[in-house]
Order: structure tokens, then C-alpha cells, then sequence
């Protein structure tokens, strides 16, 4: 399998974790692709331009990161990332859903800021981060119940935190969300999210 | 079971189709969103403040549209949109996944369009529309694969193209005339009549 891969993407991040978790990685070949350079964006396989995309031994070509997520479950024998059926099956969808909108949002307010300043909106930005609020908020509601599960609703919420953590240094979300800081901090010290820490985003080429 | 809608979102729509497609709809209470009032946003029980949200009866929360379109599919009713195994599954979410994605830069191209002056920037725009155009053409030149049983793929097509077209117009369709047809045969079924908002029609 090969995989279009940027270090500073938390969804190829995702399909990372995902691959170390079910003990695919080593099966997958990595190709340096930087979605914020023109050059590279025309070249890839999804027509959207973005990573991760992952080529299949069948040459299949898929994305987005669930679909991929879900093609690795499904590789590795099926119920280690998505559990097949019933409460376990929504909620770890579901929490993936939610944090992988935490992630589109902060992306949204990274492109924001790089942007001239005088064609910044500082509306849109303040409204992507009172979703982004929102949506820690809906986490710390339930961080009761994450546990040491493996599942892709756990990993990709430990992502978007993490993501979070790095573009906005100064939103001291631990501080109002105790009980998900306390998971958190236990939970991202997992081999697979240790080993796959991002590097910071480029400006746009 | 709830759910959450507004009239024009094509997330929402695909998955009023899915509901209509399998004779659940009747089971569904409709509850429109008027994402431009914040108080009417802010009562969507989705923590993204996004349209569709399905809410169980036993208060389970189910979003983003691919889960909820997949929620309704398993009810018991018409025969399945969304394959659960194999190839078919592959093939349906991965058209569902281009379709999407798509619609995600149409969204982003028409909000950047609708910026107040001075915020605007055309390149932004120019950039979001170059990643539809890509979309549209490998659609166009995979369009034989259309064919075959209705799927949340398919779906999910339809929607993005009804939406594509009411915001930038019928240019599309120049340059791709199996898309045009397969969406112009496609948009004819009733679930894509019954979920149609007005001012497309009129588009």
C-alpha cells in the first residue's frame, strides 16, 4: 500500500495511528505529498488535492481519511479500529465525526491567519473557534466514559486535542474540562500517538 | 427519532433521500434549521452547530450525514443503499467520499463569494472551484461506473450536483455530458422531487 503522506497533517496522522494500531504500517510505503504546494496538489490522486490518499496492492486509489481508516479495519480482519455493530459501533464513529470537525475547524482558522491581514475575517474566525469550543465542551460531557479502548473515536479525539494544543497555545481548555484533560494526558502517551507527533504546518506555495 | 435539517443543505438532503428511498421517512420528525439564526443554530443538538443531526429516541446522537445515511439504512425497510461489505461498499463510500468532498469546496467557494468587500478574496475562491472542476471531470470520465443499483454513492452525487449547479449555474455540464445526463435522469426520482427547495427549481 502506499500512502500520500504530509507530516503536518493530523488526518494522515490518523491513518498513521490507525495503521500502527492494527500492525499495518510496516505493509505501507510513504510518499511525501505537501497539499499546501501547488505542484503537489495537481499530482495527487484525489482530485480535491488533499491527504491522505492510499493506493491499495490492488491499485485501488482511496480517501478520505474514515474511508481509509475503514479500509484498514477491514484489512486488518475487521472490528480492531470500528467495532462492527451496535453502541460501540456509533460511538466510535461518532466521536470521530466530531473530532475530525474539531480538526477541519482549526485548519479553517490556520488558512484564516494566513491570510493578509486585511482580508482576514475576524468573524470567521471567532466562529470557528466557538465551534471548536463547543465541540471540547460536548467531549468533556462524556470524557467519563473514554477509556483505554483503541478505537478510532479515541484515537482521533487524542488527535484533535493534540491539534489543538499546537494552533492555539493560548485556549487553556485543561483548566474548564477536567475530567478530559485527566483522560487526555494518560491516553496520549499511547505508542501509536507518541511516535507520530506532527510537525508544524508550511505556508502555502 | 429527530431530525435536524435545513431546506438547502445537501448533507441533509441526502439523507431525507436515503429516508424517502427506504419508506422510513414517515418515521423521521423533520425539525428545520435556520442556520442563520444563532438561536436556531445553537438548538441543533450536533456540538459542530452542522445540519443533519439524527437524535434516537433514546437520546443517542448520531452525526455527521455518511453515519446518519447509514443509521436509516439499517431500519428495517426497502432494500439497502449502503453495501456493508465488500467491493460494493468500497465503491458506494468512496463515491459518497468524492461527492462530499466536492460539495465541501462548493460550500467554502460560495461563502468565500458571499464575504463582505475588502474580506473577499478571489483567489481563495478561484482555488476552491479548481479543486470542483478537478472532481467533475473525474467523475465524468469514471461515468460508467455509475451504473448499477442506487447507492448512497449515487446518491450523494445527485446532491452535490443539484447543489453545485444552483450556486454556480449550468456551466458544468459543457465539458461533461455523461455526468449531465446520468444527473438529469437521476434528479427525475421522486425522493429527489419531494427534496428539491423551491428556489432550485426555479434556478
Amino acid at each position: 500500500m502506499r500512502l500520500r503522506y504530509s507530516p503536518a497533517s493530523p488526518f494522515v496522522r490518523k491513518v498513521v495511528v490507525a495503521a500502527m494500531e492494527t500492525g499495518l504500517d510496516g505493509r505501507i510505503e510513504r510518499i511525501a505529498t505537501d497539499p499546501m504546494k501547488r505542484k503537489d496538489r495537481d499530482g495527487a490522486p484525489n482530485p480535491l488535492g488533499k491527504v491522505p490518499s492510499l493506493e491499495t496492492d490492488d491499485g485501488i486509489e482511496i480517501y478520505d481519511s474514515p474511508v481509509i481508516v475503514e479500509y484498514l479495519d477491514h484489512v486488518a480482519g475487521g472490528n480492531r479500529l470500528i467495532p462492527a455493530s451496535g453502541r460501540a459501533r456509533w460511538d466510535a464513529l461518532r466521536r470521530q465525526a466530531l473530532a475530525d470537525g474539531i480538526l477541519e475547524n482549526t485548519i479553517l482558522v490556520f488558512i484564516e491567519t494566513l491570510r493578509k491581514p486585511d482580508r482576514r475575517s475576524e468573524n470567521w474566525i471567532a466562529h470557528n473557534r466557538r465551534v471548536i469550543a463547543r465541540a471540547i465542551d460536548a467531549l468533556e460531557a462524556e470524557a467519563a466514559g473514554l477509556g483505554e479502548a483503541a478505537d478510532i473515536g479515541h484515537l482521533t479525539v487524542a488527535i484533535a486535542l493534540d491539534f489543538v494544543d499546537q494552533h492555539f497555545p493560548d485556549q487553556d481548555w485543561r483548566a474548564t474540562h477536567p475530567t478530559l484533560a485527566r483522560w487526555f494526558d494518560r491516553y496520549r502517551t499511547r505508542l501509536s500517538l507518541a511516535a507520530t507527533r506532527l510537525e508544524p504546518a508550511s505556508a502555502p506555495g | 427519532m429527530k431530525l435536524w435539517y435545513s431546506p438547502r443543505s445537501p448533507y441533509a438532503r441526502k439523507c431525507r433521500i436515503v429516508a424517502i428511498e427506504r419508506g422510513v421517512a414517515d418515521r423521521l420528525e423533520l425539525v428545520t434549521a435556520d442556520l442563520a439564526d444563532p438561536k436556531s443554530a445553537q438548538a441543533i443538538p450536533n456540538p459542530l452547530g452542522k445540519v443533519p443531526a439524527l437524535l434516537l429516541d433514546d437520546g443517542t446522537l448520531i452525526i455527521d450525514s455518511p453515519l446518519i445515511a447509514e443509521h436509516l439504512d439499517q431500519m428495517p425497510g426497502l432494500p439497502n443503499l449502503v453495501p456493508m461489505e465488500g467491493p460494493a461498499r468500497r465503491h458506494a463510500t468512496q463515491l459518497e467520499a468524492i461527492a462530499d468532498g466536492i460539495c465541501d469546496a462548493v460550500v467554502l467557494a460560495n461563502l468565500e463569494r458571499n464575504r463582505r468587500d475588502g474580506e473577499r478574496s478571489e483567489t481563495v475562491k478561484t482555488q476552491q472551484l479548481a479543486k470542483v472542476e478537478r472532481g467533475l471531470d473525474l467523475l465524468e470520465r469514471d461515468a460508467a461506473r455509475l451504473d448499477g443499483p442506487v447507492t448512497i454513492g449515487h446518491i450523494a452525487l445527485g446532491c452535490m450536483l443539484g447543489y453545485h449547479e444552483f450556486r454556480f449555474g449550468r456551466d458544468w455540464r459543457r465539458t461533461r455530458p455523461r455526468l449531465a445526463a446520468w444527473y438529469d435522469a437521476f434528479a427525475r426520482r421522486p425522493s429527489m422531487q419531494e427534496t428539491m427547495p423551491p428556489e432550485m427549481k426555479s434556478a
